[in-house]
This record gives C-alpha cells, structure tokens and sequence, in this order.
C-alpha cells in the first residue's frame, strides 16, 4: 500500500507528459468523387470496372489507404443487403497522391459464377483515408451498389454450345447428303 | 434419304429457334450499366485537427479549449453526409505496444483513459469516443447539410489513466468517417 501511494505521488509531482499531437494544422485537405457508384446487370461469371477520383488539395505528396468494408444492414439503402464477400471488390490497398493533383484509381467487381448470385440487390462501402499522425482524420466512405442480372455466363456458354453442335451436324449431313449424290452420279 | 434430310433440319432449325431468342436475351442482360454521379463529391473539413494537451497528470480531466466548439466540422462537398466517430487507444510514439487502452465503460484505471465529446447546441452531456475494432464507430453529425450554415462545433474531454509512465509521448487517432446518406 505504502509503495503504491508512493508511486502514485511520484507520477503525481512528475511532470508527465502526454502530448497528444504536436501541431496546430488543419485536417488534411481532400475529397473522393463520386460519392456513389451504381452497377446494374453485373451477371454472374461477369466483371466490371469503373473510376474513383480522390484529389489531395495539400501541398504536399500524400498516402490514402482504400479498403473495402461491409457495412451494417442498418446503413444501406433500403431493398439491399451487403455484398457477401468483400473479395469481390479489387482495388489497390494505398495510393500515392502527388500534391495539389488528382488520382483516378481502378476499382474492379467481380461476381463468381454462380446461379445462387443472380438477380441480387447488394451494397458495399469502399474506404478512402488519409496516412496522417493528427488526432483528428477524415475518412470517406463511397457507397457502391451492386445489382446482378438474371443470366449468368454459364447459360450463355451453354447456349453457345447449342449452336456450335446443330452447325456440326447440318455440316456433317449436308456432306453425308453430297458424298452419296455424287456416288450415285458416278454410277 | 431425302425426308431424313428434312428432319434433320427441321430439328435444328427448331434449336436454333429456341437458342437465338435466349442468346439475344442474355446478351441485352449483360449489358452492365454504370452510373456514377460524377459531379458529387465527400469533402469534410475539420478545424482543428490536433489537441496540444502538454503534460498531464494522472487521473485528471482535460477539456478542449473552448470546451464544447473547440473544433468545427463543414460539409464542403456537395451532397449531405452521415458521419460517424471511432476512437482508438492512445500510443508511446517510440513504442506503439506501449499504450493507454480507450475505455469502453467510461472509467478509467491504470493505462486505461477515457474520452468524450460534446457537439455544441445538441449534444446534453459529454459522449464517450469508444473503439469499433471493426466497424465505422457510432453515430456523430446525422444529415450534415452542405456550406458553413450547416457546419458544427464539438469539443473533446480526456480523463488520464490513473496512473501510467511519464515523459512519454502519446499520440491518439479519432477518425471521423463521412457516407453520403
């Protein structure tokens, strides 16, 4: 007991210092457009693309992390569900930002190949923040809403192979038919 | 010879009947359609962004200064916002392993702090910043309109550990996240 009021009043009559972030700036100055994202028809087995722009409006060069994130059923816009992996989502974990310029950054869905993920209404959010040691830190978040068509690519292979069969039969009857006609004008 | 001929084609032209209308289906579905509003952009503004708290002292309360509009959030981008907070431990700038856990139960002990905020004109008590390990944080400026009419002011409060090594540089991140609503 007598150790522990002592330590306590040697941290008490210690300057102690907890110096929480030294500088006086303002937040690190950028924005993310656009702020949503909606792509219809992505059939399953299918892949699509499109473009973020995050502008750094500081003067110097800076890091902005990107994520992914599943947000709660509570946050999304009403008759979606969240996206069931977030793997789905491509986009590269940091970019560097030169100063006072813009960056467009890919962004890639791809939906498995599976009839379960046909006809869905999902939503993900993709993070931006900045790499900045103040207390204080923006993150944006881009709401990306994701709906699948009713085919996939499985039923257009299928369909595929549909033709190429009924071409290689009319192919190999009509050489059938040929080859006895002219057998039968040689005799 | 003849009639077997006409079977046959008669079969695959009904398949390809079938086929062609499906093909020209699926097509049309898999034209994927992309919008994106490019002219709506996040853009938050946050002032201050640090705290230049100095030495402390175990177990005692800090306020901002001023206490409850010591920073101001502005919606400068141009569509309405939700945002969100999300506290996380405070860390020994030379060794990160080194911190003060952020208390989920507004008490604090020893290496275990306590922070809050109050958002100026709503809030009626301080709110505790705690930590979402995974996850946004909690609510903070519900529909934050755009332009310095809709801006807001909140302050922070910190309650020290009750006791924890000094001389020691703390450094803490409270991330603000923006989602257009």
């Amino acid at each position: 007991m007598n150790m522990l009021q002592n330590r306590y009043v040697f941290w008490l009559f210690t300057l102690l210092l907890a110096v929480l972030l030294p500088s006086t700036t303002l937040a690190w100055s950028f924005s993310v457009s656009p702020s949503e994202v909606e792509i219809e028809n992505l059939s399953p087995g299918n892949k699509a693309e499109f473009k973020l722009s995050i502008y750094n409006k500081e003067s110097i060069n800076q890091v902005f992390y990107l994520s992914s994130y599943l947000p709660d059923e509570t946050d999304i816009r009403q008759g979606r569900t969240v996206v069931p992996d977030n793997s789905w989502i491509s986009l590269p974990a940091q970019v560097k930002v030169t100063a006072n310029s813009e960056k467009e950054i890919t962004i890639a869905v791809s939906i498995p190949q599976n009839q379960e993920w046909k006809g869905k209404d999902w939503e993900i959010w993709l993070g931006i923040s900045p790499e900045t040691p103040e207390l204080l830190v923006i993150n944006y978040y881009v709401r990306l809403l994701l709906s699948t068509g009713e085919a996939t690519n499985a039923a257009s292979h299928s369909a595929q192979l549909v033709i190429i069969v009924s071409i290689v039969v009319l192919f190999y009857v009509l050489c059938s038919y040929y080859r006895k006609a002219h057998r039968n004008t040689i005799r | 010879m003849k009639e077997q001929i006409i079977v046959i084609i008669l079969v695959i032209s009904f398949f390809l009947v079938l086929v062609f209308p499906v093909e020209a289906q699926d097509s049309d579905i898999r034209t994927i359609t992309i919008t994106m509003t490019t002219k709506s952009i996040l853009e938050i503004e946050l002032n201050p962004v640090t705290w230049e708290i100095g030495a402390v002292e175990p177990n005692k309360e800090y306020k901002t200064n001023p206490e409850k509009t010591w920073c101001t959030i502005t919606n400068r981008g141009n569509c309405v916002v939700d945002t969100y907070i999300n506290g996380d431990d405070a860390r020994w700038v030379e060794n990160p392993n080194s911190k003060w856990i952020l208390s989920s139960n507004e008490s604090n002990s020893e290496n275990e702090c306590v922070l809050w905020y109050w958002i100026a004109w709503c809030s009626t008590d301080y709110i505790p910043v705690t930590k979402a390990d995974s996850g946004m944080g909690s609510e903070f400026c519900i529909d934050l309109d755009i332009g310095e009419e809709n801006q807001k002011q909140f302050g922070l409060k910190l309650l020290t550990p009750t006791s924890f090594i000094g001389s020691r540089d703390m450094e803490s991140t409270i991330i603000i996240s923006a989602v257009a609503t």
